[in-house]
């Protein structure tokens, strides 16, 4: 179907960048051939940006409209998160990180790490013999003076540690944590041959190497600092805040962060905040998603965040979410798959500090006005929900004073959020978007599947899904999960990008041999 | 040579980075070239992040810096909803040598920004401008009457999308701007029987409905608003 066709049915499409002019136009027009040559001609005389903004609408607006009008069982089969063909494409793809792959030779750890995240976010694990695997490739990307390479007998890069170290730990396990140590010090010491040929060390052993390794690891990101107090990505590589969020997200889970490693990193990142609020890649540089995650976390991680104007991030985040509800990565472009995950979770975190600090302040009493109505019927689930819940121990009391609902301290309702984004239209622009039913996802309609997209979709989602909750102790009620709860994933750590369980386990290993 | 892989591999980091080293060795005898190497990339794509990166660069380790502000405008011209364009001017407006720095150059910016909105007032690119060229200056912005009337200006039209002039008056208003019988009557004129009082909240109200997107957002700022923006 042509797309001036398309336009003129669809209802009034919400065009970001000029709600006046064009949408109008289509609606009120009429269906003749006059109304279709001046739509061709204002399409014409937009911008690009403004061109290629109402040509992803017009795809997204198209399944949008599609799902609408579908029966209630073709809609329950498009919300599916599909787990058994997105296990099928990873693990696929897992096995065949081989030939295939040569363009993205120097990545593979990366490739490890998107793909072994995406199957521990479904809730899966990998059979013995790929995680046998997995580890043995990931030790001989190891260098001999610390740090992880793209491939084996490739220079250390500050992003492929982080990949190497986040695959490692979302595998876990005694074998998967220690390869790091095991690897490392004898790599210095043997030649290539006898590697293939080591067995697991006594525990004393490992505690040895365990401590030898951190050195390394310590020495590398050290060589990677600047003295501006950014980091650079390898040695006399590019300098920018990817490049530190990488070093001291490394250096926090394997516990060996210290003063020369924070020193000066706070007015680096600090300097790279823009005037629009968001985050950009180095001092000067346009705010981008992918950065304004890698600079927030790194300010927590290094307890600095409160130096930034939390203020104008935060806005500056939020309209980052479009009509189409998946989140873009920079003011005016366009809508991308993988922002799920790099707003969301800023978005996530900042509400979380906010909350934090009201908390500190105000006392634990939730006032709840009827401000506006989704808002509104959001609190009043709440309460029905809290009523069926059992897991308190105090009372569910309700007052009313004043024509206001002040709900006393409820183990469960304070342990629940006020959320600064839209959540489930995210989730739905994910799920209908860029979800392929054959498993995988995309950046947005018309592009193909890749691991990278598939990685920060369902990590997006999984943020998304979780985002009312304060703690992980909390489950999300079924009305926070788009498609139901048969869709849940596993919960991330937000500084990291690790399944929780994961992170948990690998912060009592490297911090209890400390 | 890095001109030929650039073709086909413009998103590769590793190629930027290597470019820089060579002109940092070569000098500010290759700032011109390095400005019309990003020139020709960003004529492919007006927002290659690695080009614009490159650019800034360029300017303030090689110089060039004459004619920046004349490409920005060339740019917006092109399409004024190019963000990394207006994120260059910002840039050279505060860095350049040439020029006197942002305070300086604040009227001469806030005209020409001005304009810019009202020919599309759903460009959030330059209202996000606009708030910038106060930066740090908080009396300023809530006192000069060209954002204030800009605000106006748009709220009573019809036609067009009235959610970045109502969250300019939300934030003018939380800096302590004293609204006038001018900013109520156009902000109650966009009510729909909403019982607030306090016009910040009003406002957000509002905005809950007309950036449906955002309405937790705007909720969540209406909980935050304290009681001496009233």
């Amino acid at each position: 179907m042509p797309v001036v066709t398309r336009l003129i049915r669809l209802k009034c499409v919400g065009l970001r960048l000029d709600r006046s002019g064009l949408n109008r136009r289509i609606c009120h027009g009429g269906h003749g051939e006059s109304t279709r040559r001046r739509v061709m001609e204002e399409l014409s005389s937009l911008t690009v940006s403004q061109r290629e903004q109402f040509l992803v609408e017009n795809d997204v607006f198209g399944i949008y409209n599609y799902f609408d009008a579908s029966d209630v069982s073709t809609q329950k089969y498009m919300m599916e998160i599909q787990r058994d063909k997105q296990l099928d494409y990873l693990m696929k793809g897992l096995r065949q990180l081989g030939p295939q792959f040569s363009s993205l030779d120097a990545n593979r750890p990366w490739l490890c790490y998107w793909i072994l995240h995406s199957i521990a976010l479904l809730g899966e694990t990998v059979d013995d013999e790929l995680e046998s695997n997995a580890i043995d490739f990931l030790g001989r990307c190891q260098g001999s003076e610390g740090g992880y390479g793209g491939g084996p007998g490739q220079l250390p890069h500050l992003a492929t540690t982080y990949a190497a170290v986040n695959a490692l730990v979302t595998l876990g396990g005694d074998k998967a944590l220690s390869s790091i140590n095991r690897w490392c010090i004898l790599f210095s010491l043997w030649s290539v041959s006898f590697i293939k040929s080591l067995v697991m060390f006594p525990l004393e052993y490992l505690h040895v190497t365990h401590s030898s390794f951190r050195e390394k690891m310590s020495c590398f990101l050290r060589r990677m600092k600047d003295t501006s107090g950014g980091f650079r990505m390898h040695d006399m590589g590019e300098m920018d805040v990817r490049a530190c969020y990488t070093a001291i997200s490394v250096a926090s889970i394997l516990n060996i962060m210290d003063d020369e490693l924070t020193q000066g990193l706070g007015d680096y990142i600090l300097s790279c905040q823009t005037y629009e609020g968001g985050i950009g890649g180095e001092p000067g540089s346009e705010a981008h998603g992918g950065y304004t995650y890698c600079g927030l976390a790194a300010m927590i991680l290094i307890n600095e965040v409160d130096r930034l104007n939390l203020d104008s991030l935060m806005n500056w985040a939020v309209h980052r979410q479009g009509v189409e509800m998946g989140f873009q990565g920079r003011t005016n472009k366009l809508v991308d798959g993988c922002y799920t995950f790099w707003q969301a979770a800023p978005c996530v975190l900042l509400q979380r500090l906010y909350s934090t600090n009201d908390h500190d302040v105000h006392g634990s009493s939730h006032i709840s006005e009827g401000t506006n109505e989704e808002h509104h019927a959001h609190d009043e689930d709440d309460l029905e929900d809290s009523d069926d819940d059992d897991d308190s121990d105090e009372d569910n009391d309700e007052d009313s004073v004043n024509g206001h609902r002040i709900h006393h301290t409820s183990t469960y309702i304070n342990r629940r959020m006020q959320l600064v984004f839209d959540s489930l239209g995210l989730q739905r622009y994910v799920l209908l978007c860029s979800k392929i039913p054959d498993g995988g996802f995309r950046d947005k309609p018309r592009k193909p599947r890749d691991f990278y997209h598939t990685c920060y979709c369902l990590s997006g989602l999984s943020v998304a899904q979780h985002a009312w909750l304060k703690d992980e102790d909390t489950p999300p009620l079924t009305r926070d999960i788009m498609g139901g709860y048969s869709n849940l994933l596993e919960p991330v750590q937000l500084l990291h990008n690790i399944v929780m369980d994961q992170y948990n386990e690998a912060i009592e290993f490297f911090f209890k041999a400390a | 040579f890095i001109e030929r892989i650039a073709e086909d591999n413009s998103k590769n980091y590793q190629l930027w980075h290597h470019r820089r080293w060579v002109a940092e060795k070569l000098g500010p005898d290759v700032a011109g070239r390095e400005l019309e190497f990003t020139r020709r990339v960003l004529s492919l794509d007006a927002k290659h992040y690695h080009a614009w990166s490159h650019r800034q660069w360029t300017l303030r380790a090689l110089g060039g810096w004459e004619d920046e502000l004349d490409y920005c405008h060339e740019l917006l011209e092109a399409d004024v909803f190019n963000n990394s364009a207006w994120n260059q001017r910002y840039y050279v407006i505060t860095q350049s040598p040439l020029l006197g720095g942002l305070e300086a150059m604040r009227e001469s910016e806030v005209s020409y920004t001005i304009k810019a909105i009202l020919t599309n007032p759903a460009n959030e690119s330059s209202w996000r401008y606009l708030k910038a060229l106060y930066k740090d200056d908080k009396e300023s912005w809530i006192s000069d009457p060209s954002v204030s009337s800009v605000c106006l200006n748009v709220l009573s039209r019809t036609d067009c999308f009235h959610g970045f002039a109502l969250s300019t008056l939300l934030d003018l208003l939380c800096d302590g701007l004293r609204p006038t019988n001018e900013h109520k009557d156009s902000v109650r004129a966009l009510a729909n029987e909403e019982p607030e009082t306090n016009l910040a909240n009003l406002v957000c109200t509002i905005l809950g409905r007309v950036d449906p997107v955002r309405a937790n957002y705007w909720a969540w700022r209406k909980s935050k608003i304290t009681v001496a923006a009233i």
